[in-house]
């Protein structure tokens, strides 16, 4: 039996208008695909888990979501988390009623913040996920939102700690600074962010096995998700959950 | 055809669970009034929301006496991780919640295990240790496959007769007393050995 640390691998799919969308640095979005097509080729190949992002949030796009998350879920056999325009206990109801299995939320907590313990209290903490957008200025980094548009102004160790006293179950940290450059995860942002002591998932950034080891290097990173390297097949998932094993982890392997 | 009944407790995806279950062969009909039990073969309490949340909505709805005679007349009753959890006496989750007490022993919160690196909640593909070798859920299934949890509380049975698999550091994977039989991870999301499981379930005999 295994004492050592469980990695999950997740797929990140940013959608806008029903197709999966990348941009850089989270700016200047183009159409890639159908996340559909994505989904079924991912969980064929043994993702962990598929993390859905609607970059748009609109009420036209919601719909859209909808119906893609119940497509998705009618098809694969795996955990999907949902995320982008939460605003209320009616939202993430919504979602979980057409296949999600987590909802993470992230801009309406600068409005409200009560809601994140109204969440986890209705759902259960491992059915909620923090999502943290985190960008550098200067030696210090800030806690943005609205896909990575907005700036809070709040430092982030101190939005962090506030959130966590509200008990979320997981903490999704993507970097603005290194989302979609496929150039590595930010290594700095880990060691400025003080352990949230629950699991947390890296995003932005990861492009080669290489930022993979590094990441995952910190034993405060339970789980990467992966957004362009899988879509552009610059990574596979088989070598990627390779490396992992390789370094140890315990993870699920096809 | 196996008519499998799902309870909802109104909170949470139940959709993925249905169409799991479709798959592994089931007829599946979702319960939210009393209902007329001899016309279901199994019946399923899936895993989603909090103790409280769920027991409030059964016992509004005099489900949880509809479940305890399914139960009692001998049809095959699955809980899945809640749905497990909701077999216990009371769940310490969230104050204390008196249960259906079909599995007698009690849902505490996880404690930190102090050899383990993971973080709870307890969230990832893991590997459970097989106690009850003969037990037909798990028929067909390599005893190295994973199965995916999501879990802050854990059942500690009072009796561990009918225990079935372990998982981490001797958690309750898997339990069963006569006709009744719960697990911690859910099947519905962990890929093909957990449609598999499913349709053991659904392979049950009828009626013990």
């Amino acid at each position: 039996m295994s004492s050592s640390r469980n990695i999950r691998v997740i797929s990140r799919l940013d959608l806008k208008s029903g197709y999966v969308i990348k941009g850089i640095q989270m700016e200047g979005l183009r159409r890639i695909g159908d996340p559909r097509d994505f989904a079924t080729k991912y969980y064929n190949e043994g993702i962990d888990e598929i993390l859905l992002i609607d970059a748009v949030a609109s009420l036209y796009n919601r719909n859209l979501l909808e119906k893609v998350i119940e497509e998705i879920s009618s098809n694969i056999y795996c955990p999907i988390t949902v995320g982008g325009g939460v605003r209320s206990i009616e939202d993430a109801k919504n979602l979980f009623k057409h296949g999600a299995d987590k909802i993470a939320i992230n801009s309406y907590l600068f409005e409200n913040p009560i809601l994140l313990s109204q969440l986890v209290s209705e759902f259960g903490s491992e059915a909620i996920v923090l999502s943290i957008e985190a960008k550098k200025l200067n030696d210090k980094y800030y806690a943005y939102f609205n896909s990575g548009r907005d700036d809070s102004g709040i430092e982030l160790n101190s939005w962090v700690e506030k959130c966590l006293s509200s008990s979320p179950g997981q903490l999704l940290l993507t970097s603005v600074d290194k989302d979609g450059t496929r150039n590595g995860y930010d290594l700095d942002l880990l060691n400025y962010i003080n352990d949230p002591c629950i699991s947390l998932i890296a995003s932005g950034g990861i492009g080669n096995l290489d930022h993979v080891e590094k990441t995952l290097s910190f034993d405060s990173v339970s789980a990467i998700a992966v957004g362009s390297a899988f879509h552009y097949e610059k990574l596979e998932i088989k070598s990627v959950k390779d490396q992992i094993r390789k370094m140890d982890f315990d993870v699920r392997l096809m | 055809m196996k008519k499998v009944l799902v309870v909802d407790y109104g909170v949470g995806n139940i959709k993925s669970i249905c169409r799991a279950l479709e798959v592994a062969g089931g007829q599946v009909s979702l319960i939210d009034d009393k209902i007329q039990f001899s016309k279901y073969t199994h019946i399923i309490m899936p895993g989603v929301g909090t103790a409280s949340v769920a027991m409030d909505y059964l016992r509004q709805r005099k489900l949880d006496q509809f479940i305890l005679n399914f139960a009692n007349e001998g049809y095959p009753v699955l809980g899945i991780c809640l749905g497990m959890q909701l077999f216990s006496t009371k769940s310490f989750e969230n104050g204390i919640t008196k249960c259906l007490n079909l599995i007698p022993g009690n849902v505490q919160k996880l404690k930190k295990d102090i050899k383990s690196p993971n973080r709870l909640p307890r969230i990832g593909w893991f590997s459970n240790q097989i106690i009850e070798p003969s037990e037909t859920l798990f028929s067909g299934i390599s005893v190295e496959e994973r199965f995916y949890y999501s879990h802050n509380y854990i059942l500690e049975p009072e009796i561990l007769d009918g225990l079935i698999a372990t998982t981490g550091n001797s958690l309750c994977a898997s339990i069963r007393k006569n006709n009744v039989v719960g697990i911690q991870f859910h099947p519905e999301k962990s890929g093909a050995p957990g449609i598999k499981l499913l349709s053991n379930f659904l392979n049950t005999n009828e009626r013990i």
